[in-house]
């Protein structure tokens, strides 16, 4: 009987060199099961390489990877690192039709809600050479997906996209945590998408993790503060504390700070029902940027 | 691994290079078998005129032979750039970190692509030989298989043209950069029919070497007992007509790539059509080769040195028979003659242990290198 575990990717003091170049120094982070793990980091941090080795492209020089699961069954690592790997004179049906055999799936009707999944459905016989950077994508991940892996590994999956493509990609990794319950482990420079996808973060920096936290401690480390400008703040500050918030009174001031995310339309209404009048709404978020900014100092180009 | 070999041959199935290949490789043949027809039909006495053609057995059997096994100097440029572009394509489009993250083992992977080029080249030989059959019958040249056993000569060919499929599978795996092996490849295949001609002229074993000596310097010694030349005239001859002298440095030096590749495969089979020809290799489809024939052609300053020695008197009036050495000389000499049954399986063992020591080497690099 297999154990179940409660991660599926455990990485113990991994180190990776290129030559006399360290990549990665004593990397250790624990990907829980269920999770969206968000890594963070700059340009050379380490990110890919350490999602090259837990997908298999590479081997560390020392340390292993654990994986709750069995990952050496065809299919059970789904990832898209760096491009989306594809045949471009090949259609997206075709693409998938290779990636089926690839992991010895029966070609059936699977292949026509993989794509309809991913929002490629109607692409016919356009080849993936043809396709917008946000399709070829949306097609890299359909691939990745089509063994149903325990784990989906996605080097910066948006990067690139417009938009309307960020948005499309977000959606549809929401959907794939959700309804399929794939665990997902994404890097992105985008810090602001990746605050909306990712459940837990770790902080990568010069080849290793300086931090691991979930996305609800990021939130209280810092997370929406905002300035009420009431002159009721009695009848304000029951109202924000309703709403999940953490109120204070500065009496100094006479400004009422809130913790928290809210829906402004929520709260102005509540406020008006209780007889509570606001000014003035001063917002300043401590934002995945912001920490990370602080967590390793200098600018922030991750 | 047998899904990626289904994954590969779905691929070769479906490349469109590969099927413009295998029409080349079927509407070659034909055309070679039509122009060599008219090329012996036609008559240029009065005008220009194609005459039908009655060809004696022998040449029709060289002919089934020659225009069927040019698949060796004819396919390889198309199987290099093939296979180059093949695999290639899977490093361009990361379809080669698919298979690695997917689960596949690094060596499945390679293997894969080994087996499934090795298939397509059998394939393409497939076509190429049978289409030649084809072209020889309608063009009515007529097809001559020596009772099935060019058959035989046929798969020791193929074998052989499977050392340069994986000599181009190694390299298009083994680099990173892509047109490396390209240019590689091509260079390989357009640089190999002269090589194979180069090669195939030091085909001799070093045994019958050394026998045809021997037998050609107890011969002086024979003349000058019967008083026809004196002891300088044997001893510059001996000199000249020593090994190092006679088999000239070439030999030292492309006799053990002789010995240890494969590549004197069309000399030694008569294989390479036209450079057979033109190089003055044997152009018969021969049950063994004849090493004393080779010999004895290519050494035509016997006759001119020793007409010089007897002051320019007529050869006629002295006994040919104590002058010269007949091709009867050599003929019980064993190591003179090799049968094509051994030569097969000489051939067939070499190609094997090539084939087993470049499929390693690559397998080494393409599991070490950090190639995706």
């Amino acid at each position: 009987m297999s154990e179940t575990k409660d991660y599926v990717i455990k990485v113990n003091d991994v180190s990776k060199d290129y030559g006399k170049f360290h990549a990665l120094e004593s990397m250790s982070f624990t990907v829980p099961k269920g999770s969206i793990y968000g890594l963070v980091g700059r340009n050379g941090a380490g990110k890919t390489t350490i999602m090259r080795i837990i997908s298999g492209l590479q081997k560390p020089t020392s340390g292993t990877v654990d994986y709750g699961f069995d990952h050496k069954k065809l299919g059970n690592v789904g990832a898209l690192v760096e491009l989306p790997s594809i045949y471009s004179n090949q259609t997206a049906r075709e693409n998938l039709v290779y990636q089926y055999i690839n992991l010895g799936l029966k070609i059936d009707d699977s292949i026509e809600k993989s794509l309809q999944f991913v929002g490629l459905g109607n692409t016919g016989s356009k080849k993936a050479g043809k396709f917008s950077l946000g399709m070829r994508q949306r097609l890299g991940i359909a691939m990745a997906m089509s063994g149903n892996p325990e784990v989906l590994i996605l080097d910066e999956p948006i990067n690139g996209l417009d938009p309307q493509g960020i948005i499309q990609i977000r959606d549809l990794l929401i959907k794939l945590n959700k309804e399929k319950g794939i665990t997902i482990i994404i890097s992105s420079h985008i810090l602001s998408e990746l605050s909306k996808l990712a459940t837990d973060f770790a902080f990568v920096d010069g080849g290793k993790v300086v931090k691991e936290i979930k996305a609800e401690d990021l939130e209280n480390a810092g997370g929406l503060e905002t300035e009420f400008y009431s002159g009721t703040p009695e009848r304000l500050i029951p109202v924000l504390n309703a709403k999940g918030l953490t109120a204070t009174y500065n009496s100094e001031t006479g400004v009422v700070c809130a913790k928290g995310y809210y829906n402004l339309t929520d709260v102005v209404l509540a406020a008006n029902d209780a007889g509570a009048n606001i000014a003035r709404v001063v917002t300043k978020e401590t934002d995945l940027e912001t920490y990370f900014v602080k967590l390793v100092g200098g600018e922030s180009n991750a | 691994m047998l899904k990626l070999i289904l994954f590969e041959l779905r691929r070769i199935s479906k490349s469109v290079f590969f099927w413009i290949v295998a029409a080349y490789s079927f509407v070659w043949p034909v055309i070679t078998a039509f122009f060599y027809r008219a090329i012996m039909s036609l008559n240029l006495d009065n005008g220009i005129k194609f005459e039908a053609v009655d060809l004696p057995q022998s040449e029709v059997l060289y002919l089934t032979w020659m225009i069927s096994v040019a698949f060796m100097t004819e396919l390889p440029k198309f199987t290099a750039l093939f296979t180059c572009l093949h695999i290639g394509r899977d490093y361009t489009d990361g379809i080669i970190r698919n298979k690695i993250i997917a689960g596949h083992s690094r060596g499945s992977i390679y293997f894969s692509y080994m087996i499934t080029q090795i298939i397509a080249s059998i394939v393409l030989c497939i076509i190429y030989i049978f289409s030649a059959i084809f072209g020889l019958a309608v063009s009515g040249i007529g097809i001559d298989l020596n009772g099935g056993e060019m058959f035989g000569r046929f798969a020791v060919a193929i074998v052989v043209f499977l050392v340069m499929t994986v000599t181009f599978v190694v390299l298009a795996t083994i680099f990173r950069r892509r047109a490396v092996p390209v240019i590689l490849c091509i260079i390989i295949a357009m640089t190999s029919n002269a090589a194979a001609a180069v090669i195939g002229n030091f085909n001799t074993p070093t045994k019958a070497c050394k026998d045809y000596l021997n037998i050609r310097n107890e011969h002086y010694e024979n003349l000058a007992d019967a008083g026809l030349v004196d002891d300088e005239i044997v001893e510059e001859l001996e000199e000249k007509y020593g090994k190092d002298h006679f088999l000239g440095i070439g030999w030292k030096i492309v006799h053990p790539a002789y010995v240890i590749s494969p590549m004197g495969f069309e000399g030694d089979y008569a294989a390479g059509g036209i450079t057979s020809i033109a190089t003055g290799g044997n152009v018969e489809y021969a049950d063994e080769i004849d090493f004393a024939q080779q010999f004895y052609y290519s050494d035509e300053s016997q006759f001119t040195l020793l007409s010089s020695m007897n002051g320019g008197e007529s050869l006629t009036e002295l006994d040919a028979d104590d002058l010269f050495l007949t091709l009867n000389s050599f003929k019980k000499v064993d190591s003179l003659h090799l049968k094509y049954s051994t030569l097969n399986w000489i051939y067939v063992g070499k190609s094997a242990i090539w084939i087993a020591v470049l499929t390693a080497y690559g397998f080494i690099v393409f599991r070490r290198k950090n190639l995706f």
